[in-house]
């Protein structure tokens, strides 16, 4: 991300007695430039109750001697935060991000992830309504996109000039059908495993594990960053996010997907019940749909774009397929 | 000593002393100008590290204690205790800046209430303790002008002990014993306060220095507003306004006078005398001033 220069509410830099040298800006974050170091301010958008929750999060890795995170720098008072414009800020030293160096992030991510996961998965007490809830929350989501997509078909079947974007879409569309049932079907498996084992686990969920969260000391050491999203659900949760992202750069591919599963189960072997709720995830073409949602809401940015876009996705959904179908094919039955 | 202390810091604290600006008592570092307070008695250290805490807001600052890189608020030092705090030189504006002055005052007030460090919630004392204190017997000195001076200062004590027994029931607050406006500063447009060291005072002798204070640099207009912003957030009416105007009565400039003319050689007794006089006639105008404010705020409500 290009930085900008800008200021920061002193008032905030007074709580750390951060006397800047340079301030830059990397959207929500300011790196800080001072002669007794460099450091990241960022700013939230946490309510109190999402905050004091990020916290115990901070705390509890702490507490599990869980390293592999960039810890918080407390203000001279002792504070873990600042609060300015009715926003929370909190302040940590600043380590470089650079999604494009050689650092293996994919590596690093599902290692850690296996540790963070394997540390704190807790085998919650089975309640049908509990997983009744869940499976009833992700088949209506499944369904809902489903519909708008069917509803976005119908409407670029009426026009009487198709676009590139709409024609390109249309000749995928049966296939992208196919996969969201197969995703549908995959949620009612997961949901009559669980019925049927009376089990569920959960484990500390970093919420939003990509190449943006993590980054580098001066020895080239990873940490991850923004524990924010931070939540105890189950362990799939990190890892579709993992898959879906990962699939995006281009050291990806299938092999080295299995071979990061394998990693991650080297820590927490995952139950089949959890690996056909992973495949429904991942099956699922929720990539596409964000794409059609960015045709229907933006006109700044080309068709040409928006079909490479498209393409790009539709890709993704299609390795994601086939890499679940590998991993699914694994499971005794 | 000081060599001691800058190395303590370094030690104990983030932050890396450079010199001392006054010798054991303000350093420069390279987070900023510091103060140094020694405490001889940890629980006056702990009602001033609770006030500063829970006074601190988005509005309105305190020079709190800095943290150690282990995240205690003191250290300790040769049988006593040490604390670290900002030092701001940059004076808070007075005029058009009543409510913040008064949100400050207020809240000093509430929290000195709530703040338990002595039993006594309530004036104890007596007249005859109250004489005493105020050195209203001492005729022995044998000064005219003070002599002259001490009826009307033991009728004074009278009106402070009627006033005290008619609101007995009302908690006191404790507050510093001193409380002046220049420790009022401004950090990034905020009203940042710094507080001192001494122990507290069950009384309201710290608002009626401020108060003094405060009229002397402002006008009496100005001081108004302050009373009626120290009202929104500490309801001075039902009994606190009559004990402010109890201690404001209390013969303070007495006790100051006659304390002065215990430690001073002859050269000086016309001048602590010049100073006394002063003193009678600024108190006897403040008290005026915050009558009459008393008053009209009384009409207010029964109007």
């Amino acid at each position: 991300m290009k930085a900008a220069s800008m200021s920061v509410d002193g008032i905030i830099l007074y709580y750390y007695d951060l006397f800047p040298e340079k301030i830059e800006s990397y959207g929500r974050v300011q790196r800080i430039t001072t002669k007794r170091g460099t450091f990241a301010l960022k700013e939230t958008t946490m309510n109190k109750e999402q905050m004091d929750w990020f916290l115990h999060c901070m705390d509890r890795l702490n507490e599990l001697g869980y390293d592999h995170v960039v810890p918080l720098t407390l203000t001279k008072y002792g504070d873990p935060y600042v609060i300015a414009k009715n926003r929370y800020f909190y302040v940590t030293r600043w380590y470089e991000s650079d999604s494009r160096s050689s650092f293996p992030y994919e590596d690093f991510i599902i290692d850690e992830l296996g540790k963070l996961h394997a540390n704190t998965v807790k085998a919650q007490s089975f309640t049908v309504d509990v997983i009744k809830d869940s499976f009833n929350g992700l088949s209506t989501r499944f369904e809902q996109r489903q519909l708008e997509m069917e509803r976005f078909t119908e409407l670029a079947e009426r026009q009487t000039y198709i676009s590139p974007f709409e024609l390109r879409y249309l000749s995928q569309f049966h296939k992208m059908m196919r996969i969201a049932e197969e995703a549908k079907q995959k949620v009612s498996e997961w949901y009559k495993g669980c019925e049927e084992n009376e089990r569920y686990r959960s484990a500390l969920c970093h919420g939003r594990p990509f190449r943006g969260h993590v980054v580098q000391d001066g020895l080239g050491e990873g940490s991850f960053i923004n524990f924010e999203r931070a939540i105890l659900d189950t362990p799939v949760r990190d890892l579709a996010y993992f898959f879906r992202t990962a699939a995006q750069y281009p050291e990806w591919s299938e092999q080295r997907a299995i071979e990061w599963l394998g990693r991650y189960e080297s820590h927490l072997p995952l139950l089949p019940e959890e690996k056909v709720l992973l495949a429904s995830y991942l099956k699922f073409p929720e990539p596409v749909f964000s794409t059609i949602q960015l045709y229907q809401g933006s006109s700044d940015i080309s068709q040409l774009e928006l079909v490479r876009k498209l393409d790009r996705k539709l890709n993704v959904m299609k390795s994601l397929d086939r890499f679940a179908d590998q991993f699914l094919y694994t499971i005794p039955n | 000593m000081s060599m001691d202390i800058l190395e303590l810091i370094e030690k104990h604290y983030p932050l890396k002393p450079l010199h001392w600006k006054h010798k054991n008592e303000v350093l420069e570092t390279d987070a900023g100008t510091k103060r140094v307070r020694i405490w001889t008695d940890e629980r006056t250290m702990t009602w001033h590290f609770n006030w500063r805490e829970q006074l601190e807001s988005n509005t309105l600052l305190t020079d709190r204690m800095i943290r150690t890189l282990d995240a205690n608020w003191f250290l300790p030092f040769e049988d006593h205790f040490l604390t670290l705090h900002d030092e701001r030189y940059e004076p808070f504006p007075k005029h058009s800046h009543e409510q913040t002055w008064g949100m400050l005052l207020g809240k000093l007030l509430s929290q000195g209430i709530e703040q338990p460090i002595y039993e006594n919630e309530h004036f104890s004392e007596t007249r005859e303790q109250m004489v005493q204190q105020y050195g209203v017997d001492r005729s022995d000195l044998n000064i005219p002008i003070l002599n002259r001076s001490l009826p009307e200062a033991k009728r004074r004590i009278r009106t402070v002990e009627t006033i005290r027994n008619r609101y007995r029931h009302l908690k006191i607050p404790s507050l510093e014993p001193s409380i002046l406006t220049h420790q009022g500063k401004r950090v990034h447009g905020r009203l940042f306060w710094q507080g001192g060291n001494e122990p507290p005072e069950r009384s309201m002798y710290g608002l009626c220095d401020f108060l003094s204070d405060w009229r002397l640099a402002t006008d009496t207009k100005s001081m108004y507003k302050l009373l009626d912003a120290i009202h929104d957030h500490f309801p001075l009416e039902g009994g606190y306004d009559q004990l402010l105007a109890a201690d404001l009565i209390a013969p303070r400039e007495v006790q100051r006078c006659v304390r002065r003319l215990d430690s001073t050689d002859d050269h000086s007794v016309s001048e602590i005398l010049d100073q006394f006089e002063r003193e009678w006639e600024s108190n006897r105008t403040l008290v005026e001033e915050v009558c009459r404010w008393i008053e009209h705020r009384a009409k207010k409500v029964i109007r």
